[in-house]
This record gives structure tokens, sequence and C-alpha cells, in this order.
């Protein structure tokens, strides 16, 4: 049957315990330290809801409470055990790289809304192109020296990145590896610099496991 | 469960779950290891537009490896 990966841990695969989706239980498929942490899928459980995701991202939360887990693009499938098998065998060195990076640290988002009457407002007259270019540009500038206003947040982080979207609403998204006991720490620092700011708004959601760091610079 | 760690209070309560609903789309659908070659991608029963785009916007920033 094919097997819904959850993430890869650096811990023998007796130890993984636990139920995964629509109640099936969670197993470890490794050899020497190196476990894929999966539970059989059934093809007409595919059907991918916002439920399913929470429950997902729920489960390798539980998971992560007893170590350190490299999380999975959901929904990655693998054939069986011999394909989770191949997969660790070939990839050792990239996973445990990577499980060194993030061990201890979680994700935190941070995401930047215009304030009220800031944001991307419709031409009440109709633009020529190189007026909507330019406007546009002008708003990306604007997002770009609000992202900037952030960079005091990084001392608080392992890594991070900071994108400017073409988002009319919400044109920053920023990503932070940070360690564990230091997630109140960041918040506290985001209320300050939030509160200095004057066209942007805040949000921080998290702790995310670490999906945006597992291969070395955030997607 | 993540949830909000933090959210200015100018920001009405419904648009940071919004907030929160995107990031856990954008982690699970655009992070994470890929398991080359078993990999199965699919669009979750979500019938907002913004969410699809923040998605997107992800995939195509990694894809131009920016």
């Amino acid at each position: 049957m094919t097997l819904l990966l959850y993430g890869i841990a650096d811990c023998p695969p007796g130890q993984v315990d636990g139920v995964g989706l629509h109640g099936r239980p969670l197993r470890g498929v490794g050899e020497n330290r190196l476990t894929a942490i999966v539970s059989e899928y059934a093809q007409a459980q595919s059907e991918q809801t916002e439920n399913t995701m929470w429950d997902y991202e729920r489960i390798l939360e539980r998971v992560m409470e007893r170590g350190t887990v490299l999380p999975a693009r959901f929904p990655s499938m693998l054939r069986n055990e011999a394909a989770a098998l191949s997969m660790l065998r070939e990839r050792r060195c990239e996973f445990e790289s990577a499980l060194e990076r993030i061990r201890g640290a979680v994700e935190l988002s941070v995401r930047g809304a215009w304030r009220a009457g800031e944001e991307a407002r419709p031409a009440t007259s109709p633009m020529t192109g190189t007026e909507y270019m330019l406007d546009r540009l002008r708003l990306h500038q604007r997002a770009s020296e609000a992202g900037r206003r952030l960079d005091s947040l990084d001392a608080l982080a392992r890594a991070s990145r900071m994108r400017v979207l073409p988002n009319p609403e919400v044109p920053l998204a920023g990503t932070y590896l940070v360690d564990r006991e230091r997630v109140g720490k960041f918040a506290d620092l985001l209320g300050e610099v939030d509160e200095a700011l004057d066209q942007v708004d805040l949000v921080c959601t998290g702790p995310w496991p670490p999906f945006s760091f597992v291969d070395g610079a955030p997607v | 469960m993540s949830s909000t760690v933090y959210s200015s209070a100018r920001i009405e309560p419904a648009r940071t779950q919004r907030v929160t609903l995107v990031d856990l789309i954008d982690r699970l659908l655009a992070g994470g290891v890929v398991v080359h070659g078993h990999i199965r991608l699919a669009v979750a029963d979500i019938d907002l537009v913004d969410l699809d785009l923040a998605v997107l916007v992800a995939a195509t920033d990694k894809a131009a490896g920016r």
C-alpha cells in the first residue's frame, strides 16, 4: 500500500508511534538513526481539504515534541517501504545536514498588510500601460522600504528571508527560523517594530515545523 | 497547533485568521522535503483566490531560484 510521508527524523524507527491521518498508525521506516515517518494511505483518502492539512500539521507538531523532524511537503507519497529506504540511503547526507540546521528551532511567518488607506487602489481613471507599471513600481518600492524596517528581527533568527509580493493587500512575507525558546522574545520585538511602522501592520503566525528551511535557503 | 503569535491591534481578527490559513497552505504545499519522483500535489478545496495565488507565488519564486 502507498505510504504517506510526514517527515524525516534522526531516531531509531522503533521510536515512532502515534496516529496519522485518517486514524492510520504512524510508523518508522529506516536504518542507522535516520527514519522516514509514514502511515499507510489509501488512494480513496486522497482528498485534500483545509481540515486534512490542519490535521497533518498537528500530527507533525506532536512528532516534533519528541525530536527533530524535517517536515515533508504535503502530500508526499512513497510506493512502499523499499522506496522509503532507498530515499534515505541516497539522500542521507542531505537529510543529516538539514536536521542539524533546524535542531531546536521552529519557523515563524511574518506578513505585512497595508494599513487601511495605504493599499493599492483601483485607478479612478483609465491608465496607460506605462502609468500602470509605474504605479506598480512605486507600490513595490514602498513595500520594500517597509520590509527593511523589519531587519532588526534577523538578530533573533538563525536564518530568514523577506519577500515583497505583488499582492495589493499583503505585500510582505517574511519567514524566520527561530530557536524555540526565543519565540516569545521574537514576538515582543515584532510588537515594537509594528508600533513604529506607519504604513504596514504586522501579523506573525506559528510556530510552524520548519517547512521553509529543509534545504538551506528558505523557499 | 500553530496559530497567531502576534497580530497588530489594527488588523481585524478575520484577516488574521485568513493569514494563518494562507501560511498553512504556503508551507505544506510549497515547503518541506520533496520526494523526487513520488510526489503528487493537489490543490486544497478552498475557494479563496488569494490562497491559490500565495501558493503560486511561492512556487514560482522557488522555481526562479530567488
